[in-house]
This record gives C-alpha cells, structure tokens and sequence, in this order.
C-alpha cells in the first residue's frame, strides 16, 4: 500500500519547491514586465514546461483557464503585484516529525 | 433549502456535496464565510478521501506574516442540485476539519443571510429582483 497516498494528497511525483523556483523564474524574467503594473491585483497561471500563462480576477479562475487548455497540468499561481495575503484557516501546518510505524 | 444556523455555534452553515476523482462523493458541511475570498476551502482529509486532484501551488502569505504554500485542488461540488468544478484550497492543519464555503462557490445565487432569525437563503438574482 502507498502510504504517501494515505497521508499526503500532494502526489510524490511533484517536487513543490522545484514547481514553484521555475514558475518564479519564469514570473520573474520574462511576465513581470509584460504584467505589471497593469494588471496588478490579479492572478496568474503558469505553466511551467510550455512556459504559458493564464490570467484571471481571481486565482482560481487563472486556474480554470489554465486547465482548459492544459487540463492534467499542475500550475503555479501567483497574484500579480504583491503576493498574495490570506486567511488564517489556510495557514499551513508543520507536522511534528514522527515515523510512521504505527501504520505498519 | 442548503442553508441552516448551527444551533452549536450560531454560525451560518451550509451542506454540500464534493467529489474527487475517485467515485465516492462526500456529504459535508461547511461554515459560510462571506470573508472568504475564494470558493471553498477543505480540510486535508476530506481532500484526501475524495481523491482530489492538485491543481495548483503558490506562494501566499498568512496573517502572521510568514510565508507558506497554498494548495488548490479540483474538486466537483453539489449542492442545491447543481453539481460546479471548483478549485479548492487545502486546509493544510489536520486539526481543523471544518470546511469553509465562501460566496463565490454559490455565484450565480445570492445568499440572503437574516442574523436575527437565523435564516440563510441562496436565491438566484432574477428571482430577487421579482421579489422586489
């Protein structure tokens, strides 16, 4: 059984601060310029192979367009300007380190 | 009628169902936050039993001011038998397993909230205008 699977819903085959170095990178060199600060405010999807971008008012609208044309992809989003801000029932959880003999 | 006040915590709830990419659908409730600034918000289990699929990462910046990864999952989310695919950020601590809905999941209805008796209704906009 894939324990991984068990436990953590981000697949093991994505390396998330690899996805998110490239997409900044790509933010960075080649759509900050082109974006702001005319579009400051909302967001982009980008995906990081084909290097395209999506925009949309909202993320998860920059999402949806992305995935029309790229529907298996998994894209890194940014808000355009500065980052984005939110609530604190999102806020990220840094487990205890703990093995995970219990599930053996 | 999707909509109800917890007698619990006096806090506007609504049900919904989500589904993932695997067949099993999940009845939830989920606390109405007119704050919230997307269309739901789901805690990492429920992600997790749905099977839903990663859609997006991207730096974000919490109140505390540290910097952290928000997640986006594509989930399909059924409620007044209207089934939407939404983009559904993870709530990351496994502790917290309330899930929070906010306004943009129910566009195109409106929601009506009356704190003094306790009443939400989702309504859609034309039929507002006709009860004007």
């Amino acid at each position: 059984m894939n324990i991984n699977m068990i436990i953590n819903p981000i697949p093991s085959t994505i390396n998330v601060q690899d996805l998110l170095k490239k997409g900044e990178e790509i933010y960075q060199q080649e759509l900050k310029s082109i974006l702001e600060p005319g579009n400051n405010g909302k967001y982009v999807a980008i995906e990081a192979q084909s290097r395209k971008y999506f925009l949309g008012d909202t993320k998860e609208e920059a999402v949806a367009e992305a995935k029309k044309n790229f529907p298996d992809k998994i894209f890194v989003t940014r808000r355009i300007g500065e980052i984005e801000k939110i609530a604190s029932y999102s806020q990220e959880f840094t487990p205890p380190s703990f093995s995970y003999d219990w599930v053996l | 009628m999707i909509g109800y006040f917890d007698a619990e915590d006096g806090k506007p709830k609504v049900v919904l169902s989500v589904k993932g990419t695997k067949r099993k659908e999940k009845q939830l409730t989920a606390l109405f936050d007119t704050g919230h600034s997307g269309s739901l918000s789901l805690p990492i289990f429920d992600l997790i039993e749905i099977g839903a699929k990663l859609a997006s990462i991207g730096r974000a910046q919490y109140a505390d001011g540290r910097i952290g990864i928000d997640y986006l999952f594509s989930v399909k989310v059924k409620f007044n038998g209207i089934e939407k695919e939404v983009e559904a950020s993870m709530i990351q601590n496994p502790q917290v397993t309330q899930a929070i809905a906010g306004v943009q999941l129910f566009s195109p209805f409106i929601a009506l909230i009356d704190f003094r008796n306790k009443k939400l209704n989702l309504i859609k906009e034309n039929d507002l205008r006709k009860k004007l």
